[in-house]
């Protein structure tokens, strides 16, 4: 083969689409011939760079979406389904009971347009309609709570990070749910994650779990930055049982001056 | 063990068993969202358009026969969500798909200091390439797709995607050395 039609397979050759014969004859070209061999390292070299752009992570939001448009889906499914058969069991008890002279048909409407009456004063409406949403939003919320339970035992700490944000928007926690983020919170050797668990846990501060556990996690956690975050949000939510603790981190020698400084405040704060 | 197929697991959300599509949102939705991010360098409608092909696929799971790959069909799909989009919010100024550049080019976040000027040198020669060329190109370099499977993608003949993918990566070449600046050979 000539050059030219050398260098016509030659993109096919670097990404790997030649096959036999012809991927013999290109080979054995390129090791007698510079020029084609010059031209094949260069189109391999950007090939081969390409490889350097890294794959990207789309945000959590992504994920949450789509589970949501989902079960959102499922619903709707689930009751397209059930309508043509009520309205199949309407007709034919229409039918069945239908008079069929006119007469009869007027005084049968009559009566049961006064029916209809009676019994739309008397009734109140009830909560029906609102019982399905109710039941949507706690799948959603279950949902939730399985997804933020995974992600938090993902290796990777964006992963971790996407749970955690995750878990900020359960409505109603259940205690897995909580007990996880604290955990999080405690011993997620990742800074950023720990410190995303904090704002998520204070959304959650009304549980009293949640709240003595931010309160004992001041004493367990090694970076001064987390310990000061801590400090910073539980006295500005007035929250005055954390007083002990930040006496008992006073009296430490091990303690950051830092920290030590802000719980000074904290005190002052607060008492 | 092997795991489901893409094929076999759409087949039964085609069959009604919706709750399986989510195992393909986890398998393809990263692919997808880089696929999108190459395209149209924003991140944001790169999720929108994401979220739009799986809303699309469930949508039009009946029309799935299961002939050819699931992917295939799916890069189809995106690839119409695409142009939707642009065609609703009339970002297409012309038809002429040759001369589209991505909205924005936001930074990312994994470029740090010793690999991100490469990185992003590659980026702008990538977005500099012609819109088909580039397509062409993401599809085969970052999808692993051969040519018969981007042809069905693009609906177009296989011997259109071989000149397109040949002329995608001298053309990128050319664009790579002359921003930046080294000599090619």
């Amino acid at each position: 083969m000539k050059c030219s039609q050398i260098s016509e397979l030659l993109p096919d050759h670097i990404i790997g689409a030649l096959e036999e014969p012809q991927k013999l004859e290109v080979r054995q070209h390129l090791e007698s011939c510079d020029a084609c061999s010059k031209e094949a390292a260069s189109l391999e070299k950007i090939w081969t760079k390409l490889e350097a752009l890294p794959v990207e992570q789309p945000s959590g939001a992504v994920r949450e979406r789509f589970y949501t448009m989902l079960s959102a889906y499922h619903e709707g499914l689930s009751h397209s389904k059930e309508r043509p058969k009520l309205r199949d069991v309407i007709n034919g008890w229409i039918e069945r009971w239908w008079p069929s002279r006119p007469a009869v048909q007027v005084g049968f409407a009559a009566a049961l347009l006064l029916i209809g009456v009676f019994v739309g004063t008397r009734l109140q409406p009830g909560p029906a309609g609102n019982s399905e949403m109710v039941m949507l939003r706690q799948d959603i919320s279950t949902m939730r709570q399985l997804v933020t339970l995974s992600l938090l035992r993902q290796d990777s700490p964006s992963e971790r990070l996407r749970g955690v944000s995750f878990g900020a928007k359960v409505e109603n926690p259940n205690d897995e749910i909580l007990n996880a983020l604290l955990s999080t919170l405690n011993s997620d050797p990742n800074v950023n994650v720990r410190l995303a668990a904090i704002d998520a846990l204070f959304m959650f501060s009304s549980h009293p779990q949640v709240k003595s556990g931010l309160i004992g996690a001041i004493a367990k956690q090694r970076s001064p930055m987390i310990q000061i975050e801590l400090i910073e949000l539980l006295v500005k939510s007035g929250e005055k049982s954390v007083v002990d603790t930040l006496k008992l981190l006073l009296e430490n020698e091990e303690v950051n001056p830092a920290v030590k400084e802000r719980a000074q405040w904290g005190i002052e704060q607060l008492i | 063990m092997n795991p489901i197929s893409d094929n076999e697991l759409m087949l039964s959300v085609r069959e009604g068993a919706v709750d399986k599509l989510g195992l393909l949102f986890e398998r393809h939705h990263v692919p997808l969202y880089n696929f999108f991010l190459k395209l149209v360098g924003n991140r944001e409608i790169s999720e929108d358009l994401v979220q739009e092909v799986f809303l699309r696929i469930l949508k039009h799971r009946k029309t799935y026969r299961g002939e050819s790959k699931f992917t295939s069909w799916m890069y189809q799909i995106a690839r119409n969500a695409r142009v939707d989009y642009y065609r609703k919010r009339k970002l297409e100024v012309s038809a002429d798909e040759e001369k589209m550049e991505p909205v924005s080019q936001d930074p990312m976040p994994t470029d740090d200091l010793e690999t991100g000027q490469e990185t992003a040198l590659l980026r702008t020669a990538l977005n500099r390439l012609p819109f088909k060329k580039r397509e062409v190109l993401v599809l085969s370099r970052f999808h692993d797709m051969k040519y018969e499977e981007i042809a069905k993608v693009l609906n177009c003949p296989v011997s259109t995607v071989k000149v397109l993918v040949h002329r995608a990566i001298k053309d990128l070449r050319s664009i790579f050395y002359e921003l930046s600046g080294e000599k090619a050979i």
